[in-house]
């Protein structure tokens, strides 16, 4: 009884004023050290795709990057929801669905302008389709922290429901910064191994959530 | 109980936000005997100290996850989900012992559902016990978002006469409240 009195005054005590958009604000702190890291991670240790200056008048290269900062977006959306109790982002799974729904057909277009099988087979499977999600896994790291961090000062009631957001949200902005340093040009490529860089940062931040977001 | 709306604590918690500790005392007071209740119905009044223990937790989850409070919801709604977290987390821990606790967790206290038709009504009559420029001077400040100046060229007094005015008459409310809370219990 008098524990709690006393818990009052100290919580009266230690009130700060907070602002009407604090839990945006809280996130963008979080995103731009995170979007920083990841950025030192292509720039230094892979490098920009070394024919960017041609790359920028390829549509296909356009698409490319869209379509992960798209997803981000969508991701950092739905991030703002599940951090507030009881917070289901129910509308962005149809986003993403509709995303990709877009990409997978912009790739089939591409894949029928292909004038031989080894270019096909190149639109698929590029030169790097082994270890491009890992790449993204790696890009997509300071991100997961960085929406963890985030996470963890905001109110998620549903650990895991939250973890994945964060994972997805990560692992697609991780996914944008790659854009930059990838060679790829084939949009069937990144509608598999792109996406499955996505979804394993989104398991892996679904399955950190059950561990680190409770409280 | 003393009826407490939500309005009032929506109107407590925007003050609070704002930094208003007068205010902010009055609503973790009020929501401290409401959190009692909430627990001491879903673990057992025998319970005491466990229903403390989760009270203190609450408050303490409200302050340092205030920021994940949305201006434009209803305020009860946000906190009695807090509160049902800390609830199913205590099951949780204390390994799903008192299953009637979580039956009954999905229900919020009565009276607490989103109710925006009577807000401005409610704000109404939680200012209208106060000296009428007092009222006009924290419904200008605090609700609107105006300045002192204008407040205090509204209510033709100085700008140090509006702030007292507001600082009082947000203690008064605050006494008020508790007021009506203690005469009920």
């Amino acid at each position: 009884m008098t524990k709690t009195n006393e818990l009052i005054e100290d919580l009266v005590r230690d009130l700060r004023p907070v602002r009407r958009h604090a839990l945006a604000g809280l996130l963008a702190r979080a995103l731009v050290p995170g979007l920083a890291l990841s950025a030192c991670l292509i720039l230094f240790g892979h490098g920009l795709r070394p024919d960017l200056g041609a790359a920028v008048f390829v549509p296909a290269f356009w698409v490319k990057s869209a379509y992960p900062l798209l997803l981000g977006l969508i991701g950092l959306g739905a991030l703002l929801t599940v951090a507030r109790p009881g917070g289901r982002p129910l509308g962005g799974a149809l986003k993403v669905a509709i995303v990709y729904a877009l990409l997978v057909a912009l790739a089939v277009l591409q894949m029928r302008q292909a004038a031989s099988p080894d270019e096909s087979h190149r639109l698929v499977m590029g030169i790097s389709a082994l270890y491009c999600p890992l790449i993204i896994l790696a890009t997509g790291a300071p991100l997961l922290a960085a929406t963890f961090w985030f996470l963890r000062r905001s109110a998620p009631t549903s650990p895991t429901l939250a973890g994945t957001v964060a994972g997805l949200a990560a692992g697609a902005l991780g996914a944008w910064i790659y854009s930059w340093g990838c060679i790829e040009n084939g949009l069937p490529f990144v509608a598999l191994w792109y996406t499955l860089g996505i979804v394993l940062c989104t398991m892996l931040g679904g399955l950190m959530g059950r561990f680190w977001l409770r409280w | 109980m003393p009826d407490v709306t939500e309005s009032e604590l929506k109107v407590l918690m925007l003050l609070s936000l704002d930094g208003d500790e007068a205010a902010y005392r009055c609503l973790l007071d009020v929501l401290r005997h409401l959190l009692e209740r909430y627990y001491g119905r879903r673990l057992g009044r025998s319970d005491r100290s466990e229903v403390d223990d989760l009270v203190q937790e609450t408050l303490l989850a409200l302050h340092q996850r205030r920021i994940t409070y949305d201006r434009d919801r209803p305020f009860t709604a946000w906190f009695f989900t807090i509160a049902r977290h800390k609830l199913v987390d205590h099951h949780r821990r204390t390994g799903g012992r008192g299953h009637v606790g979580l039956e009954a967790v999905d229900e919020m206290p009565d009276g607490y559902r989103e109710d925006a038709v009577s807000a401005q009504m409610d704000i109404q009559r939680l200012l209208a016990g106060l000296p009428a420029w007092q009222a006009e001077a924290i419904r200008h400040v605090r609700l609107d978002g105006r300045s002192i100046t204008e407040a205090a060229l509204h209510a033709g007094r100085s700008e140090s006469m509006v702030k007292v005015g507001i600082h009082r008459g947000i203690k008064a409310l605050a006494a008020r409240l508790r007021g009506d809370h203690d005469k009920d219990e």
